[in-house]
């Protein structure tokens, strides 16, 4: 009876079971996904899929890529199904690419697939294409192992650690297309030659690409999101001219609101650093003047992307979520904060230590 | 008082056996039968402890004085006990209407070898004999203790197998020594040849699939359990003995364990640990990432993977089954092979089969490396018995991934561990977390499943 | 201080994810979540620790030996039908949950009628072991994944995107009167493991009552773990658009250098090993509660017995897949939060009937 049982039930299993049986080499995994403006409808869906090969060596990468136009990203998606032969296997899409035209208008509706669509990452890497997703996917590094590969190790900082490239998640630009107080942004990925360069920082509201900020602002605006070391500050403060090398970054904000006179921020910023390049200064000389300029003109760059930002009612650094967080006033504080940024006034405090001159003094 | 006419009455079917030998001894006025197996016993003996003296006696003294003042050597009064004597090695006299049997069985199985089944390195590396007495000797020279105590039994109906029960009064457990016994007092065979034979006869499941009771050739790893309060039970012609109840640490655990500083001894059996999640998981892990999950792998690895499988033609669960059928027929050719043609079976088997099958496009490279490491891991195990009964849990967890991928795999390891749990060995607990309870060797034993 | 006890109220305090305990207040984060947690964990604290108190005073039987010997069976039985129902009923909607989050993250082209069954047989397996098996599996399982969560906790909090001024903002929301319906559910954590106290090796009591001060601290603990952290991740707006809000938080969790990238991933082999747990440790003890109220009697042998709860696991497997053949998931979001009321309520009324006729008992003696 009891054995009875034990096979009627595994006879069971085998009738029932196996519907998720797809072997890994009858599945094409995706590694990249790029949505565009679409010509005729309304986006363009390019998929990047790797095509595995027995022997992986630098510059062998294969990759396959398919493209279709469709109303919504799932309809593109639906129609791609038919053109392959294998299962198209979304879990492993690491990045996606937003063509610029595309995020000129209404991104939070864009994204609603990603975030809603089960199996893809939360922690995939968003990026902004220039010109188009199209023509970032096409390329394929010489180095590359793996198709893709060099754009996942650059954004995350497995491979270079560049301080010009921000990294987005898309859990982390759902939340900032939502919160109050916090916008999002994306890093600019653009071909050159035969590589990419991704030096370039996306700013949006919550609907559409507002400023786009240049390489140096870029660096900036990393050191101030991440709070990331380990970048450059290029000193030219008559007479000093030299190239700060910033080892350890600590800074931290308070928004003030004084009942007389207009509101402000208040930026502490602690920065260690040594000099890396340089013919004026001297390891005998007084460091306090050295320190000096580099304060000067970090200060000097700082408040300028901050202005620039504010310019644009922009807020990727969450000023507006800290105020909201630092005062108790419950849903009037979002109304009270938008009436501040405009003339919200920052003051920037930067005290750099130089831990040393370089290997020569 | 036995008369000659009885006596070879009794002896008559033995008398057929070409080895069963009667000699006739006069000297002077005395006149004694002797009766041995010429197979069982050393001849030595009746010439040193008969012959001679019958010779040097002195007038005075009877033979039969001289017999009963003989170490190991008594009288016999019922006549009945006589054959079962002669099968034990004993060498039977009739003098003068007494009969007397002298133990003169030539041992040839006391060697004390070396362990080769639970080898170690710096411990002690002499293991147990094919003789009881032997065994008993080795034990006590161990663990001098007035309290261990020692009982015999015979078990067979026509093995007359010699049983000894081991314990150490005071630290066993009453319920758990009742239970023993009572269990061994049911038994009712034949024969009696292996450890596992009367495992599973004082087991009442039937169904049952990994060891209650430890198998040791090991004097030391018996001292151990002996004073943990455990039960050794030794039969005699095997170099083994079998302790209860056991837990499933001990399979885990090796001898060389304590003679080791803590971190390295304890590091070791976390590795052990781990090493067993590997044998029983990675097969079933292989299918459920080949074909049910591959994103959980970062996608360099998954390419790979998909890169290796490219040419194979069949689905993951073929694959799997192929190749854990190649390396399970491996290891039992190779255990029961003579060594000089076991090792060429296992080069050929393991290089050369390997190699061709996954250039032949059978079987994917990443499997390779799957099915050498479940069989390397496995060995690490200490005692076979465990080792044994994990390659057969193996086989259920590639069922479960192949019907429901990673999650069959979670809850087949929830299953597993439910069914270890539930699983008692004489009574007591088999697999849990022994936490703060006694150690003999002062060793700290945590577990961890 | 016993661990096995400590085990269960831990059992009961992590499910709390599964049972969409998170939710329910991510859903009122502006309307008194805050204050109805604190609320909650007097409240709760308040009724286990009268509990037992009450249990102490027994020296180490369970609460259905307790039951047996002081309470009349008018109210004996009733007692133990509705124990029995919210207990099963419990372990039913996390097998549900997890199985519909199994079939969403691990496999989603797989018929959630699979799943199901898969769990339903290792959980009614489980169900029949021997109470020893459960509390031994429970204790190596729970110092397994607790540190495993508590990495994962780690790994979210310590992430540069964190955004502590998310969390930060909730501090507005401290002073606004909470809803009743929140305190029932929020009650949970602290006195979930009530019904499990049919295990006898739960039962023994040691030194003093440790469990006292461990409750309230342990159930703030882990409700602020898995309240909070889910702001700092998706912020205060995008935190409540996702159903299953731990999973994507646990989806927003790389890993870097590990083996394994994607943190879900060991989030849900520590939530199917918990949520296993849990089914079986609530579907015996709803077993031992029908059997002991209703359906055995002492006079029966052992076979019998194991027969009946053979049965009646067996008809709540079967009770348990048509639930989730028919239910979707708004229907299961809804049953939870009525299934909160509801085991409320019976766990308040068996803490006075057994409180109350303990310490009755007592002044008699």
């Amino acid at each position: 009876m009891k054995k009875l049982m034990i096979i009627m039930l595994f006879l069971l299993l085998i009738n029932i079971s196996g519907c998720g049986f797809k072997d890994i080499d009858k599945r094409f995994l995706v590694v990249a996904i790029g949505v565009d403006k679409g010509e005729v409808k309304k986006y363009n869906v390019t998929l990047k899929l790797i095509i595995p090969t027995a022997l992986v060596s630098p510059g062998q990468s294969k990759y396959q890529l398919i493209h279709y136009e469709g109303d919504s990203i799932s309809e593109a998606i639906e129609y791609l199904r038919s053109e392959i032969d294998k299962q198209l296997d979304l879990g492993h899409a690491k990045i996606t690419i937003i063509g610029e035209a595309l995020a000129q208008d209404q991104i939070s509706n864009h994204f609603d697939w990603f975030i809603r669509r089960r199996g893809i990452q939360r922690i995939e890497y968003v990026a902004l294409g220039q010109p188009s997703a199209k023509d970032i996917l096409s390329l394929s590094q010489q180095s590359e192992r793996l198709a893709g590969n060099s754009l996942i190790l650059s954004f995350g900082h497995e491979g270079t650690e560049s301080s010009f490239i921000v990294t987005e998640y898309l859990y982390d630009f759902y939340e900032r297309l939502l919160e109050k107080g916090k916008d999002p942004f994306m890093p600019v990925i653009r071909v050159r030659g035969d590589t990419y360069e991704i030096n370039k920082a996306a700013l949006f509201d919550k609907e559409q690409v507002k400023l786009m900020l240049d390489p140096n602002d870029t660096r900036m605006f990393k050191a101030l999101l991440m709070k990331k070391s380990n970048f450059e500050v290029r000193v030219k403060e008559d007479p000093l001219e030299y190239t700060l090398s910033v080892q350890h970054l600590r800074y931290h904000f308070k928004i003030v609101t004084p009942s007389n006179g207009d509101p402000y921020l208040q930026l502490d910023m602690k920065v260690k650093g040594i000099a890396e390049e340089s013919d004026t200064i001297q390891f005998h000389e007084s460091w306090n003047e050295i320190e000096r300029a580099a304060e000067q003109s970090l200060e000097r760059s700082i408040k300028q992307l901050l202005e620039k930002m504010s310019a644009q009612q922009l807020d990727p650094l969450g000023f507006g979520l800290r105020y909201m967080a630092t005062r108790h006033d419950g849903e009037k504080e979002w109304e009270d904060w938008q009436s501040i940024y405009p003339k919200l006034q920052f003051r920037v405090n930067v005290k750099v230590t130089l831990e040393g001159t370089g290997e020569i003094n | 008082m036995i008369t000659i006419g009885e006596l070879s009455r009794t002896v008559k079917k033995a008398m057929d056996s070409s080895d069963f030998k009667t000699a006739r001894l006069q000297h002077k006025h005395e006149e004694l039968l002797v009766y041995y197996y010429e197979s069982l016993c050393d001849l030595k003996v009746l010439r040193e402890r008969i012959s001679a003296p019958l010779v040097k006696r002195s007038e005075e003294q009877t033979f039969t004085e001289v017999l009963q003042s003989e170490l190991g050597c008594e009288e016999v009064h019922d006549v009945s006990e006589v054959v079962e004597k002669l099968l034990r090695g004993c060498i039977v006299i009739y003098v003068k209407d007494h009969v007397f049997v002298l133990q003169a069985l030539k041992v040839l199985t006391d060697q004390v070898r070396e362990a080769t089944v639970e080898a170690s390195i710096e411990g002690p590396h002499y293991c147990l004999t094919e003789n009881l007495h032997m065994n008993l000797n080795l034990i006590r020279q161990r663990y001098p203790s007035k309290d261990l105590t020692a009982k015999e039994k015979v078990l067979g109906r026509i093995s007359n197998t010699k049983l000894i029960l081991l314990y150490h009064e005071g630290l066993v457990q009453a319920e758990v020594l009742a239970h023993i016994e009572q269990q061994l007092s049911r038994i009712d065979v034949d024969l009696i040849q292996s450890h596992g034979q009367l495992e599973a006869l004082m087991t009442k499941k039937k169904y049952r699939l990994f060891p209650l009771m430890l198998n040791t050739e090991r004097p030391d790893r018996i001292a151990l359990n002996l004073a943990q309060g455990k039960v050794v039970i030794l039969l005699d012609g095997i170099p083994s003995a079998l302790i209860a109840p056991a837990v499933f640490y001990d399979f885990i655990s090796a001898v060389d364990d304590t003679t080791q500083s803590f971190f390295v001894s304890h590091s070791i059996v976390l590795l052990r640990y781990m090493a067993l999640l590997i044998t029983i998981t990675l097969p079933a892990l292989y299918i459920a990432i080949v074909s049910y999950n591959p994103e959980i792998f970062r996608v360099q690895l998954a390419v790979s993977i998909a890169g290796s499988r490219a040419s194979v033609p069949y689905p993951s669960f073929v694959e799997v089954f192929i190749m854990m059928f190649i390396i399970e027929t491996l290891i039992e050719a190779s255990i029961r092979l003579p060594k000089y043609i076991g090792q060429a079976a296992t080069t050929v088997g393991g290089l050369i089969l390997g190699q061709a099958a996954q250039q032949a496009g059978l079987v994917s490279s990443i499997m390779i490396i799957v099915t050498s490491m479940v069989a390397i891991v496995n060995f690490v195990i200490p005692i076979n018995a465990m080792s044994y009964a994990m390659r057969v849990v193996k086989y259920p967890f590639i069922l479960l991934s192949m019907f429901f991928g990673i999650t069959g795999i979670i809850v087949a390891l929830f299953c597993f561990s439910m069914y270890l749990a539930n699983m008692e060995s004489f009574g007591q607990p088999y697999f849990k977390l022994f936490v703060g309870e006694k150690s003999a060797t002062g060793y700290k034993h945590k577990e961890t499943s | 201080m016993n661990h096995y006890r400590l085990g269960l109220i831990g059992i009961a305090m992590l499910i709390t994810p599964i049972v969409y305990l998170p939710r329910f207040f991510i859903e009122a984060r502006f309307t008194g979540a805050i204050p109805a947690i604190i609320l909650a964990a007097m409240t709760g604290s308040l009724i286990s620790i009268w509990f037992l108190h009450s249990m102490k005073q027994s020296r180490g039987l369970t609460v259905l030996e307790v039951i047996k010997k002081q309470v009349p069976s008018y109210l004996g039985w009733p007692l133990h039908v509705c124990m029995s129902i919210t207990g099963y009923v419990g372990g039913a909607l996390v097998l549900i949950t997890m199985s519909s989050v199994t079939m969403r993250f691990i496999n989603p082209t797989m018929d959630i009628h699979v799943l199901l069954l898969c769990f339903l047989l290792a959980g009614g397996w489980s169900a029949l072991r021997s109470s020893r098996a459960l509390m031994f599996g429970m204790e190596y399982w729970i110092l397994l994944c607790v540190p495993l969560l508590f990495f994962l906790w780690f790994k979210s909090v310590s992430n540069t995107m964190f955004d502590w001024d998310a969390v930060l903002m909730l501090t507005d929301y401290v002073k606004i009167t909470p809803s009743w319906q929140l305190i029932f559910v929020g009650s949970f954590i602290f006195t979930g493991f009530i019904s499990f106290y049919v295990f006898k090796e739960a039962a023994k009591w040691q030194a003093s009552i440790h469990e006292a001060w461990m409750i309230p601290l342990a159930g703030v603990i882990v409700f602020c773990g898995f309240f909070f952290i889910p702001f700092g991740v998706h912020g205060t707006q995008a935190v409540e658009h996702y159903n299953y809000i731990w999973m994507n938080t646990a989806d927003s969790i790389q890993l870097k250098h590990g083996m394994i990238e994607r943190g879900v991933f060991i989030y849900l082999a520590v939530y199917m090993i918990i949520s296993l747990l849990f089914i079986s440790i609530s579907w015996y003890s709803a077993a031992a509660w029908l059997m002991n109220g209703v359906l055995a009697s002492a006079a029966y042998s052992p076979k019998k017995t194991r027969r009946i709860q053979q049965l009646v696991v067996v008809v709540m497997t079967v009770v348990a897949f048509a639930g989730g053949h028919y239910m979707n998931e708004q229907q299961l979001f809804l049953f939870t939060k009525y299934w909160f009321f509801a085991r409320f309520i019976v766990d308040v009324i068996l803490v006075w009937i057994v409180g109350s006729a303990v310490k009755r008992s007592k002044l008699s003696l």
